[in-house]
């Protein structure tokens, strides 16, 4: 017997999208994990070089999340603040809130999803560069040659603080409001249109709730 | 029932101000979270000596002392990060700037804080049970699965409000 989604209440629609949203990005970020941190750590690191000129080289292991810092002569291994693998994942967040959100034209959703992927790409790079730029600092052998101020060095701290202990919050709230919310509203004003179901009758229940005929209300 | 202005949501601006709002609210209850370790040590006790006392029931050889919780095996200890609190700050973020009425927003919080707390509590057991039992898997079920749980759960708490309450109030 074939079950129709229309007839299930909207937030069990939500919840259950919601739990395979996340399941499917989750498996795709498993596998995809490896190439997504090299793209990340690549601007990361020329940039962190860039920035400071005592190092030579820095080799990441974002799988044991760990990264080696070559200085002049000296070889140093530092643990980055956080898994990486940890780090990113509020991309599979963000990416699964999106899908979840109801009443989006698919081609909408894999817009703003994209547009979302970019964003996040941006975010994961600058909080690498921070990261890698904190743990040059903790590995510098003579702390005389960081080439850091010290209102950078706290600022590099505060940063990473912030986002170990919020990025996994913050972020994807903010990007799933920026992108979804009209959708978020349509859940609070009780105009999610489960009338973009067929199955609907003019004459019937509104899916809203509101108690009229569909016809008057959301279906006008 | 509380009754919601119709425009509510209607107004040009209320975008930005609620983005807005959300991120005063946002910084200064960090700010808080962060400068106060010290008068948090009260909740982290309390959040051991519970967690504690359920093992206890179940299980010999654990004991308790401030935030650490022991055990013959191991030792745990409950500090910033497993408290729960970073997603109290988002829900209280996310729902008090939110343009509803002011007991919408008060019903929201009396439910989704205990919410929260309570999976929170799961999941500090679940840790210390894992720690106890498989060991070896610790830091996934640490970092890759319960912490990631306890944002969906936080952003399952604000929509179910949504959804459910705002959505019958208005």
């Amino acid at each position: 017997m074939s079950v129709n989604p229309g007839k299930h209440p909207p937030i069990v629609r939500f919840l259950a999208r919601f739990v395979l949203s996340i399941s499917v990005c989750f498996v795709l970020y498993h596998f995809l994990f490896p190439l997504y941190a090299l793209i990340i750590l690549a601007p990361a690191k020329s940039l962190v070089l860039m920035t400071n000129e005592n190092l030579l080289q820095i080799t990441t292991r974002p799988e044991i999340s760990f990264a080696g810092f070559l200085f002049e002569g000296v070889e140093k291994v530092r643990a980055i603040r956080y898994d990486a693998y940890f780090v990113y994942m509020n991309l599979v967040i963000t990416l699964a809130l999106i899908s979840a959100t109801p009443d989006m034209a698919l081609l909408n959703r894999i817009k703003k999803s994209l547009w979302a992927l970019l964003i996040m790409v941006g975010v994961h790079c600058a909080e690498s560069f921070v990261d890698l730029a904190y743990a040059g600092i903790s590995a510098s052998p003579d702390p005389d040659l960081i080439p850091y101020s010290d209102a950078t060095r706290s600022l590099l701290f505060e940063v990473n603080r912030f986002y170990a202990h919020m990025g996994l919050f913050i972020i994807p709230f903010l990007i799933w409001f920026l992108f979804c919310h009209k959708e978020i509203l349509g859940l609070a004003k009780g105009v999610a249109k489960a009338s973009r179901s067929k199955t609907v009758g003019r004459n019937e229940p509104c899916p809203c709730g509101s108690g009229k005929k569909y016809k008057v209300c959301c279906g006008a | 029932m509380p009754t919601e202005k119709p425009d509510a949501f209607a107004g040009k601006y209320w975008i930005p101000k609620y983005i807005l709002l959300f991120l005063v609210i946002f910084s200064l209850l960090y700010y808080l979270f962060v400068s106060n370790f010290d008068s948090l040590l009260p909740y982290f006790a309390l959040l051991t000596h519970s967690v504690y006392g359920l093992l206890s029931v179940f299980y010999d050889g654990f004991s308790w002392e401030g935030n650490f919780l022991r055990h013959p095996g191991f030792t745990f200890e409950i500090t910033r990060g497993c408290d729960g609190l970073t997603s109290l700050i988002l829900l209280l973020a996310a729902i008090v700037p939110f343009p509803v009425s002011f007991k919408s927003k008060i019903i929201g919080l009396a439910i989704g804080v205990p919410i929260l707390l309570g999976f929170n509590y799961l999941r500090i057991l679940t840790l210390a049970l894992t720690k106890m039992h498989f060991p070896g898997h610790f830091q996934t079920m640490h970092v890759q699965i319960l912490q990631p749980a306890m944002v969906l759960v936080t952003f399952a708490v604000f929509v179910v409000w949504l959804m459910i309450y705002v959505r019958q109030s208005r």
